[in-house]
């Protein structure tokens, strides 16, 4: 299945994985062209963590991306956490400018205190 | 078919013993070839040779003894199984193959928890084979005990590094001596236990969802790890952490009195736990260990933090959500790695076979100096996602609940290593609003005195590289 249909059914699981995991400022999915789809996520924690949680949570989700991309990792991704870590790290693209307007919050304590404010 | 395979996996993995003694031999492998030997005698099937490892088949209601084994990467690796098999891999298992030594400071096991204080040879390298015995009295123990120690030292196998021993405390019922549930910080252990699809029916009915048994039974069908190369080896075994736990009895007790100007002392024993010290469930009863009416057996484990429709107790008004049990069973309360109010963490349950060890205290009296604690096996399929997961997010974490998250001084009073007397706090959030009531000044009341990360195989995996 192509991916864009693959992630579209996805989204509340996506969603809810996201929740789940607790650590995600902002994800989203951007395709470029035809030819290669990105994914940018703005999170707290170090990636290698990000990656596990995403192996747990959404794991069948990749495994589905990954049958539309070149040389991906091993699958199921939730049984090859691992490896799907180190592909992630080997793709990665390195931020060259990165802001945030909140550098010393992160997603719990943001939650946290909009939760007191309400 | 769904069901187990009852004869082919450890019985203590599946079932609650009731067996009041126990020892664990901690054993070295001196000849690789012997010890073997010495473990597939383990497992023939024949009791006039040698005492026989336990399944999970239905146990005897006289039995004698109850026998398990737990083998360390160190151990696998000195029991030379890697030259005997064509692969050996536990490439899903990383926490086991390091070994609770270089694990320990990741889950806050520093100073005197530390790896180099740990007694009895845990940790340093030669520790491959832990034996665990049940038996009914000190005298079966004791027999059965001088059998392992000769069947361990047939041709060389083993050299015994380190011997220890729990029992049930006694209480004196009617006059007679009686082993009770009862661990040493007074409370009655044991009552929540994981029901396992296709398992065996707990000791303790459980009202929480049943857990899938790859959780804790090494299968092919698992969805988050690859069981350990090769299969005869892996399948149907288990991981377990054992731990030996000292416990600060007079300090604990001590503590509960000394906040009594601000709360009665049984009722902040109850919030740290959250239970009662006789068991009653404060999200049940939040005002009195003795509800009017009485509680069933079953109640003890039929109730819920966080319902799915959020009602419930979201921010631990009966039951605090810093309380130990709740950080390491939350239920369906929404956390790290379960995000819906009345889900299940059933992926990050544990299985428990503790026993104290130490003469019951009587608080109140002088300090006898005696050395307490808990030891014992936390057993699961994956030391990371279930044991380490829980150490380190829910027992040593703080935000771990979202929006309603704990102050970040908070610790688990009960389980903590990492307590700083002048600044770590334990809040009991109050009704209508009022602010929480804060505890301070409290040290950790537990140390780690020894810990092993043991693979415990399958009667088949048991008998393979021989």
């Amino acid at each position: 299945m192509a991916a864009s249909q693959l992630i579209t059914q996805a989204l509340p699981k996506f969603y809810a994985a996201a929740n789940a995991i607790g650590t995600v400022h902002s994800a989203r999915f951007v395709p470029m062209g035809s030819s290669a789809l990105t994914l940018i996520a703005e999170y707290d924690g170090t990636l290698g963590q990000l990656c596990d949680d995403v192996s747990k949570q959404i794991g069948p989700l990749f495994d589905g991306i990954f049958t539309n991309v070149t040389d991906p990792p091993p699958t199921p991704v939730q049984k090859n956490a691992g490896a799907f870590g180190d592909w992630v790290a080997r793709h990665n693209l390195k931020s060259w400018v990165f802001y945030t307007g909140y550098p010393t919050l992160s997603v719990k304590d943001i939650l946290a205190q909009a939760a007191k404010a309400a | 078919m769904h069901g187990l395979h009852l004869s082919d996996i450890q019985g203590f993995v599946l079932r609650r013993y009731l067996m009041p003694m126990q020892r664990n031999f901690l054993l070295k492998v001196t000849s690789a070839a012997a010890a073997r030997s010495a473990l597939g005698r383990m497992v023939s099937g024949d009791e006039t040779d040698a005492l026989q490892i336990t399944t999970a088949v239905e146990p005897l209601f006289d039995a004698r003894y109850y026998l398990q084994v737990g083998i360390t990467w160190a151990g696998l690796l000195a029991l030379e199984v890697k030259d005997r098999v064509p692969k050996l891999s536990f490439e899903s298992f990383p926490a086991f193959v390091e070994g609770a030594a270089k694990r320990a400071e990741m889950l806050g096991e520093v100073g005197t928890n530390a790896p180099e204080n740990w007694i009895g040879g845990f940790g340093k390298g030669d520790d491959h084979v832990l034996l665990t015995l049940f038996a009914r009295d000190s005298e079966l123990l004791d027999s059965c005990s001088a059998q392992i120690s000769s069947q361990c030292s047939d041709g060389g196998a083993f050299q015994e590094l380190w011997r220890g021993g729990g029992a049930a405390l006694i209480e004196k019922v009617n006059g007679l001596p009686v082993p009770v549930s009862r661990v040493h910080f007074g409370y009655v252990d044991g009552i929540a236990d994981p029901t396992i699809k296709g398992g065996p029916e707990g000791n303790m009915p459980d009202h929480q969802q049943p857990c899938e048994p790859s959780l804790f039974v090494l299968l092919d069908k698992a969805q988050d790890y690859y069981v350990p190369d090769p299969p005869e080896l892996g399948r149907n075994g288990s991981f377990g952490v054992f731990m030996v736990m000292q416990q600060d009895v007079v300090g604990f007790e001590n503590f509960l009195q000394s906040h009594k100007d601000k709360i009665d002392p049984e009722l902040l024993a109850a919030k740290i736990c959250g239970r009662w010290r006789n068991g009653v469930p404060l999200e049940i009863s939040p005002d009195t260990d003795s509800p009017s009416g009485g509680i069933t057996l079953d109640q003890l484990n039929d109730f819920e933090y966080v319902n799915s429709d959020g009602s419930g107790d979201p921010d631990g008004v009966r039951c605090p959500i810093g309380s130990h049990t709740r950080r390491v069973n939350p239920r369906g309360q929404p956390i790290k790695g379960q995000g819906v109010p009345g889900g299940s963490n059933n992926s990050h349950r544990l299985i428990r076979r503790g026993m104290p060890y130490g003469p019951a205290y009587v608080p109140g009296t002088p300090d006898d100096g005696i050395e307490r604690g808990l030891l014992g096996y936390i057993i699961n399929a994956s030391i990371e996602n279930q044991f380490e997961f829980v150490m380190k997010e829910w027992i040593n974490g703080y935000d771990f609940v979202g929006a309603s998250r704990l102050n970040p001084k908070s610790r688990d009073v009960m389980a903590s290593r990492k307590i700083d007397p002048s600044e770590s706090i334990f809040e009991i959030p109050q009704a209508n609003g009022d602010p929480p009531l804060q505890i301070k000044g409290f040290s950790s009341f537990v140390t780690t005195r020894a810990s092993a990360y043991c693979f415990l195989p399958s009667i088949t995996g048991s008998s393979s590289p021989s």
